[in-house]
């Protein structure tokens, strides 16, 4: 070709799908070095750049954390974004679909402590992430676990504040979330760690709710009606942890359940927040 | 409270320099702020060039008076109806258990502020590196507020965002000239409203109220590409606004020992008000934000006679 490339980078497959563009394996021209490159699709040319990309770069570029996917540059080219990120070859869904074994209480550890760290990290910056899933949640070669896909997420000034209330995977989704709120905290990141947690124990996802209702009643069985339950009820969460604590009690110790039901507690009040679970006796 | 009272309380407080620095030094605890020897002068300056400049240039409050009309129950019912009418559960009954929340991340938030306050400010500009006088600039800013007070979606803190990336944007171009100002506030206001705003303000607005028609979709389209890629797709800045509002949620409960809802939300308009004037003037950006935002709050107290309990609280 006698065109010189523009870009610096070489697309070579799709790798992934994102909230707003694919992402592609590239690597270095010159270099057998790889990274992932998202190219931003513009779905409709009035709008502009989109929001999503805007607020993915903005804040990958502010956080600096080794638990989080690292931006290395935005490029334009023909008039089209390309966010260029590390390269990573797995994904936590990916892990746990290969790998039929239960992991180790050090693996678990070491998996869990990854990820509050990095959504700690996020969640000092002022901001949610919004959508945490395994999917989003990418392995290093060395084990180390990075947060990935900031497309959902967004800065806050003051919170509680209003907010889209339709964020976060069904599977993930708090219950405060579900019930319509659009009046939210940083504890929905919490409940879908909690949620993950327990997948990396089960193999499976905790509740894979099939419509929203289904999924409420799956986090709260006997509901009456959507609009009378009250998350703060001391006896819905006694029921709630008996759930939590039938499907988990033999595969798991004392301190990782009572991690898990501090996370999944159904009023966000009293989630514990990531710098207090890095605490918590599990790891220690 | 009359105007009267105000004024006479204003000069009352000047008088005694003594207590304010006592006020001061309690609201350093309070927000956990070193005030160093050199903003603590530049405070004492600013309060009263501010005072000067509320009194001086009345223009600016012109461009404030709309966002008041926006709330006219809460001037009418104020002093003499003193029932909490208005505490009507205007949220979902989930909202209350939420606002306690914020007690488990107060370190986190403690340590982000300390991280800003220790940061170097990086949007100022040198004012000579640009086609436009200090005026000019002002005025472009001043005509903005006034355009975007009337769209009832946009918030405060998009329109605090909004002034932090003109800044931003300026700070890091040079030779920009007057006739393209208004184009580029019409972008900040497009970009901010995009990050912020639960329903974004939509294009054809901006073009038709905003801007008035006198740029197209292709002019909007392309500086908005030109002002992200000269930031570097990075539009993540930290406004004043955030601390206060932080403060302010601290201060809640001992205010509302002494004072009716109508009160405080008063004072918070006002607060918000006194910081928006403060925002963009280009002599106030030296000051850093923290203490912006606590001198800011700190002012509103004393026009406002609040009592000195809640400030030593």
């Amino acid at each position: 070709m006698s065109q010189i490339p523009l870009s610096k980078y070489h697309l070579l497959t799709k790798i992934g799908q994102g909230l707003y563009g694919d992402v592609y394996k590239a690597n270095i021209l010159g270099t057998d070095q790889y990274v992932a490159v998202k190219k931003i699709r513009i779905y409709d040319v009035s709008v502009g750049v989109p929001i999503t990309a805007l607020r993915e770069t903005s804040l990958l570029q502010r956080i600096q954390h080794q638990n989080v996917v690292k931006i290395l540059e935005v490029e334009k080219i023909h008039g089209q974004i390309r966010v260029v990120m590390e390269y990573l070859k797995l994904d936590l869904q990916q892990y746990l679909n290969e790998n039929k074994d239960r992991l180790s209480v050090e693996l678990l550890k070491k998996f869990m402590h990854d990820i509050l760290s990095g959504v700690g990290a996020c969640h000092r910056l002022n901001c949610i992430h919004r959508d945490i899933q395994p999917k989003n949640i990418l392995i290093q070669d060395d084990g180390t676990l990075k947060i990935g896909d900031f497309g959902s997420a967004r800065v806050f000034q003051k919170f509680p504040q209003f907010f889209t209330s339709d964020v976060c995977d069904l599977w993930y989704r708090a219950p405060e979330l579900l019930l319509g709120s659009n009046y939210y905290t940083i504890a929905i990141d919490m409940w879908a760690i909690g949620c993950v947690f327990a997948e990396l124990i089960l193999k499976q996802p905790l509740f894979q709710g099939e419509n929203e209702i289904h999924q409420v009643k799956l986090i709260i069985p006997n509901v009456q009606s959507f609009q009378t339950v009250n998350l703060n009820d001391p006896n819905l969460q006694i029921q709630f942890n008996g759930i939590i604590t039938n499907k988990l009690q033999n595969l798991i110790n004392q301190d990782g359940l009572d991690l898990i039901l501090k996370l999944l507690k159904l009023d966000p009040e009293q989630r514990i927040s990531c710098s207090q679970s890095l605490q918590h006796s599990f790891f220690r | 409270m009359n105007q009267n009272h105000i004024a006479i309380h204003n000069q009352h407080d000047i008088d005694k320099i003594p207590n304010r620095n006592r006020v001061r030094s309690v609201f350093s605890d309070v927000s956990n702020l070193k005030f160093s020897c050199i903003n603590f002068q530049g405070k004492q300056n600013y309060q009263n060039i501010k005072e000067q400049q509320k009194s001086q240039k009345t223009k600016r409050r012109n461009a404030i008076i709309p966002c008041l009309t926006k709330f006219p129950d809460i001037y009418i019912s104020y002093p003499e109806i003193k029932t909490n009418t208005y505490k009507i559960l205007k949220y979902s009954i989930l909202e209350k258990p939420i606002l306690s929340y914020h007690e488990a991340y107060y370190l986190e938030i403690r340590q982000f502020e300390r991280e800003i306050e220790q940061k170097k400010y990086d949007s100022n500009f040198d004012i000579n590196q640009h086609c436009f006088t200090e005026q000019q600039f002002e005025k472009a800013l001043d005509w903005m507020i006034y355009q975007i007070f009337r769209f009832e979606s946009f918030s405060y803190e998009s329109l605090f965002k909004t002034i932090e990336l003109i800044y931003l944007y300026l700070s890091k171009t040079q030779q920009v000239k007057f006739k393209d100002l208004e184009l580029i506030s019409g972008c900040c206001i497009y970009l901010s409203s995009k990050l912020v705003d639960l329903n974004p303000i939509y294009i054809d607005d901006l073009i038709n109220e905003v801007l008035e028609c006198r740029f197209d979709y292709q002019q909007v389209l392309k500086q908005e590409q030109l002002i992200c890629q000269t930031l570097n797709y990075n539009l993540l800045c930290t406004c004043s606004l955030q601390i206060v509002y932080r403060i302010l949620q601290e201060i809640r409960q001992d205010l509302e020992q002494f004072y009716d809802p109508g009160k405080i939300e008063n004072l918070k308009r006002q607060i918000l008000d006194n910081l928006l004037l403060m925002e963009f003037g280009n002599k106030f950006r030296y000051i850093s934000q923290c203490n912006r935002a606590v001198s800011c709050i700190l002012l509103t107290m004393m026009e406002n006679k609040i009592d000195r309990r809640v400030v030593n609280i």
